[in-house]
Parts: structure tokens; sequence; C-alpha cells
């Protein structure tokens, strides 16, 4: 760990949860999301990314509610991590690169998903990046008017959630 | 007694040499997923676009640049016929050539064909499509007759294109792009230097492709956390509005600024400020005085309150102190007061990082160097004194993050 990612933890009072979470030790395997799993939002495209030492597999999503503009996206990018504490990890890795020195917790904000989340500052919610088990969700809105990305958080979160075992 | 024959232009090749972009084009393809084939032209393309080619100023200064072309042949008594090409715009008219035929192909099969009259090095950075009306005439005949028109799209830049891009190995993903080249060429038209171009390029980010600032949480959206700049999306975004949208953060900004200068021969790479981190402490970055966030109306600060965990920039040279810097991210305060009111907008351009890194804190107004830090940072240790460079991301290949 570089001394910026220590400050980094720090700032996210990282030792504070990571690795507590919840059902630690429960370990989601081959988790995708089917073009049929969120009935309010259509899959438009999904793509692997290159995963890290902390990763199985990294696949990024676009996504647009169901019944707007084709042109309103929400872009999410599933970690599927070799641990919770890969997940955890790989959070903080993530937000590091966010120029925000810090992100409000979203139960903050009104928001109860994964295991440990953060959303981003202000009324709008464009953007919420949530660890649930070994899995971490990052979710971004393609506009400051939204659309909002809450109810797509929820609807992943169950998914990840009732992810059928094996696990 | 004339020869009578018919001479028919079937391809042109300006990439002739992948190993070269002295005396030829230099090796580029259409985007990540599809190359350009060489000959560029082939008989049946009708549009510029369909036969596109580039060239570096610096690297053909004082070269002889060559196409190469292929011509089918017909005749019953004669092996030779004079070719030429009226037009050419910046690459000029094609001077009478005589040729020769093995039966019904020119031999050599590609001819060489010296460009005598291009003015390539002549107005600096530009995209231009070009016509060449193919005559020929037999051997013994006074007289002119029309072949066709052939119609290409020709990119010049300032020099050899720098990291990501790459003319070796080719093909290659990483080799310059036309789709990109067609807007870093009209960003950057007529400039003959590194850094207006730059500067150029830095201005058309920050004010003309509706981007707007990630207000709350300076996220990155173009750059994923392999440290890839995601140039086909922001293409995307570009022609069609949709992308990943236009929310982008610092990070986006430098990538986009360094990718596209770099493409018409800038040397930049992203690189960062911070506060210098000791131990495991709690850093909050560095506190700012207000800025105006690309796509923002005014002065003011994010929604998070005045202050980075980092910034990033196109930076020139070592990213140090002295050195100069492009961001199209964040305008500063211009004025003899960069931490009050009134706000005189300096978009930071060419601006060298710190003019006085050690002055004493805080500084007195009026203040009047063309200086960046201390136009971003608060006035005080824990801003301007806590903004220092860091250098680029571990991932981002130097700071000249790879395009997908």
């Amino acid at each position: 760990m570089t001394e910026r990612e220590g400050s980094v933890k720090a700032s996210y009072r990282f030792a504070e949860w990571a690795g507590r979470t919840k059902e630690v030790h429960r370990d989601i395997r081959h988790f995708v999301i089917n073009s049929n799993d969120l009935e309010k939002y259509t899959l438009q495209e999904h793509e692997d990314l290159p995963p890290s030492d902390r990763q199985r597999r990294i696949v990024r999503y676009i996504f647009n509610p169901a019944d707007e503009d084709a042109r309103r996206r929400l872009i999410a990018t599933v970690f599927e991590c070799h641990s919770v504490r890969d997940a955890h990890e790989t959070l903080i890795e993530v937000v590091a690169h966010y120029m925000a020195p810090y992100l409000p917790r979203c139960e903050t904000k009104g928001l109860e998903v994964g295991d440990i989340c953060f959303g981003g500052h202000g009324p709008v919610s464009i953007n919420v990046i949530f660890a649930r088990f070994n899995i971490l969700i990052e979710l971004k809105s393609t506009s400051l008017d939204g659309p909002e990305v809450d109810e797509l958080a929820r609807g992943i979160d169950f998914l990840i959630v009732n992810w059928p075992p094996p696990f | 007694m004339p020869c009578d024959c018919t001479v028919n232009v079937v391809a042109i090749s300006f990439n002739h040499d992948p190993l070269s972009s002295t005396a030829d084009a230099l090796n580029v393809r259409r985007n990540f997923k599809d190359t350009i084939p060489v000959p560029e032209w082939t008989a049946g393309k009708t549009l510029p676009e369909e036969s596109p080619a580039a060239y570096a100023i610096a690297e053909t200064s004082g070269q002889t640049i060559t196409i190469k072309a292929k011509f089918t042949f017909s005749s019953a008594n004669c092996s030779q016929a004079e070719v030429r090409a009226d037009g050419g715009g910046i690459l000029g008219a094609i001077a009478p050539q005589t040729v020769t035929f093995s039966g019904p192909v020119s031999a050599p099969e590609f001819v060489p064909m010296p460009l005598h009259r291009q003015i390539i090095t002549n107005g600096g950075i530009r995209v231009e499509d070009i016509a060449w009306n193919w005559q020929y005439r037999c051997s013994g005949e006074e007289s002119w007759r029309p072949i066709e028109t052939t119609h290409h799209r020709i990119y010049v830049v300032l020099e050899r294109p720098k990291r990501p891009w790459q003319q070796q190995p080719f093909p290659n993903n990483q080799n310059p792009w036309t789709d990109a080249l067609e807007y870093a060429c009209v960003w950057a038209c007529g400039k003959t230097t590194r850094d207006d171009a730059a500067a150029a390029i830095t201005e058309r980010v920050n004010g003309n492709l509706g981007l707007t600032y990630d207000v709350v949480s300076g996220a990155p959206h173009y750059v994923s956390t392999d440290g890839v700049f995601e140039l086909t999306r922001f293409l995307d975004y570009l022609k069609t509005g949709v992308g990943f949208g236009n929310i982008v953060g610092c990070t986006d900004c430098a990538a986009i600024v360094t990718t596209f200068s770099n493409l018409v021969g800038c040397d930049l790479h992203a690189s960062r400020m911070a506060r210098e981190v000791v131990g495991n402490d709690d850093p909050i970055g560095f506190f700012l005085t207000p800025i105006k966030a690309i796509g923002q109306p005014g002065f003011g600060c994010p929604n998070w309150g005045c202050s980075f965990r980092f910034h990033e920039v196109g930076w020139t040279g070592g990213a140090d102190d002295d050195d100069p810097l492009f961001d199209a991210c964040v305008v500063v305060n211009g004025g003899s007061d960069p931490w009050a009111p009134p706000y005189t907008a300096l978009l930071p351009v060419e601006i060298v990082f710190s003019t006085n890194p050690g002055a004493p804190l805080p500084l007195s107004v009026p203040y009047t160097a063309h200086s960046y830090k201390e136009r971003l940072g608060a006035n005080d240790a824990a801003g301007i004194g806590s903004c220092q460079p860091i250098g680029p991301w571990g991932n981002s290949r130097n700071g000249r993050r790879l395009v997908r």
C-alpha cells in the first residue's frame, strides 16, 4: 500500500468497515446482469474490461431507463472480486481517482444498498459506488440532469443478494 | 503513327512504406477496430474520407514525397503512355510522367510519382479534401485525355504523433486514428507550433464541446480503472452526443487534451498535483480559491467545497514547477488578486506550474505572475502550499494513456 492509498483509506475511515461487513465470507461467482433482469431498464450494451489482481472479472453495462430517451444512459461497472476484502480495496482504488476528497455515505442520502456505499455530493444522485459481499458496483449517470442512479443501484443490489448458490 | 491506347488509374497508395514517415504518409488507421487498407484509394471509391492519408510537417520537410499509383492499359501497338494529374490541393498537381506497361498493368505495378508541388509544410495543421484530375496521352499524341477524378482526405500534423500514438508496429490499434484526426486537425487548424496547437485544443475542449464538470464527485468518466482512455466512447459523444455523456473530471480533461494534442505532434503527458502525503495522514487534498470548472456558469467551488484530492492536467517536460501546462478542466482567476472577486477568467494554457514555488505564504497583492498553482490554490499553506507536482498515475503509461 502506498502512502497515498493509505491516506485515501484514512479519509474514508476504511478501517471501520473494511472486511467487517455482514456475510464477510460470502463469495459470489459468475455474477452477470441479463437483459431482462431489471424490468425498468433496457440493457443496451455490455463489455468486459481487463481485471486487476483483485478481480476475477470486470464488466461494464450500459442501461437506459425503459421509458426514457435511449441517449439517457447509466453506466454500471461490476467488479467481481476474489474476496470481500478485495472488493473493499477496489472501492478505495476507484475513489482515489475521484477529485472529491471524500464522498458521503449513501445512508445519509436515503439510499440503503450494499454493505458499504458512497454517493455523490449534492441533491441529484448521479453517482454511487457500493460493495455487496465480494462484488463492487460503480454507477454513473451520463448527465448532471440524470437519470439518477438510486433505483438501478437497488435493483443491482437485489440481484447480488439473491444470486443463487453455489456461490 | 501515334500509338492508340487507353489508360485507367485503379489504385493509389499514400502510405507505401510503413517504415518511413518522411517520404510518404504516416501509418494510420480508422479507429480502434478498423484499419485503413493500403492502397488507400481503389477504383470505385468516390468520397474523400474513403481515401485518407496523413503527413507530418517536420518529418517531410525538405523531403521528396511520393505516392504510388497503379494503372491499367490497353493498346495494340505500344507499351508506354504519359500520365499527369491536375489539382491536388496541398499535395499539388502531378507532373507528366511516362509510365511503362507490361501487358495490361503498369510496370512496376505501383509507379512512384513524386509530389514536387506539394505545400504540406505551408500553413500548419489542417485537414483538406483534395481531388486529382487524372489524364493521359499515348505515345506521339499531343492532346491529353481524361481518365477520372480521384478524391482524398489529407491530414497534416506538426510532427509524427507522440505516445500513446505510435507508428510501429503497424498495423496496431495505437496507430493514429483518422476518426480522431478529424477533430484534432480542425481544433488546431493553422497552428504551426506545439504550444499553439495544444492551446487551441485546450480552448476547444474547455469551451466548445458541451462538457461539464462532475461537481458531485470529480470522477473520471472516460478513463477506466485500467488506466485506458475510452476514446471510442468519447468520439461517439463528439459525433452523436451520446458516448458516456458530457460529464467529465480533471482526469478526463487531461486525457483528452493530451491524446488529441499528441496526435498532432505535441508532447504532453497527463500529470497530477496534490498535497504531499506523509504516512497515513488524512489529507483532504489542497484548498482552492474559487474556480470556474468546465461547463459551469461562473466561479465557485464543487458541491463538496473548495478542495481537490488531486488535480490532473496536460503537462510538458518533467511536470515540474517550471514546466508549462494545459488545463481544459478549470478556468482560474487571472486578475491581480486571484483569491478574491472580481474574477478575470484565465484558461490555463502554456502556463508554468509555479514561478516561485518557495515564496512565503500568504502571497501579497497585487499578484501579477503568470503562474498556475497560485491562481488555483487558496492563498495559504493548505492551498498553494499543499499543491505540489506528484507525477502521473501509475497505470497511465507515464500520462500517455492507451486509447480504446
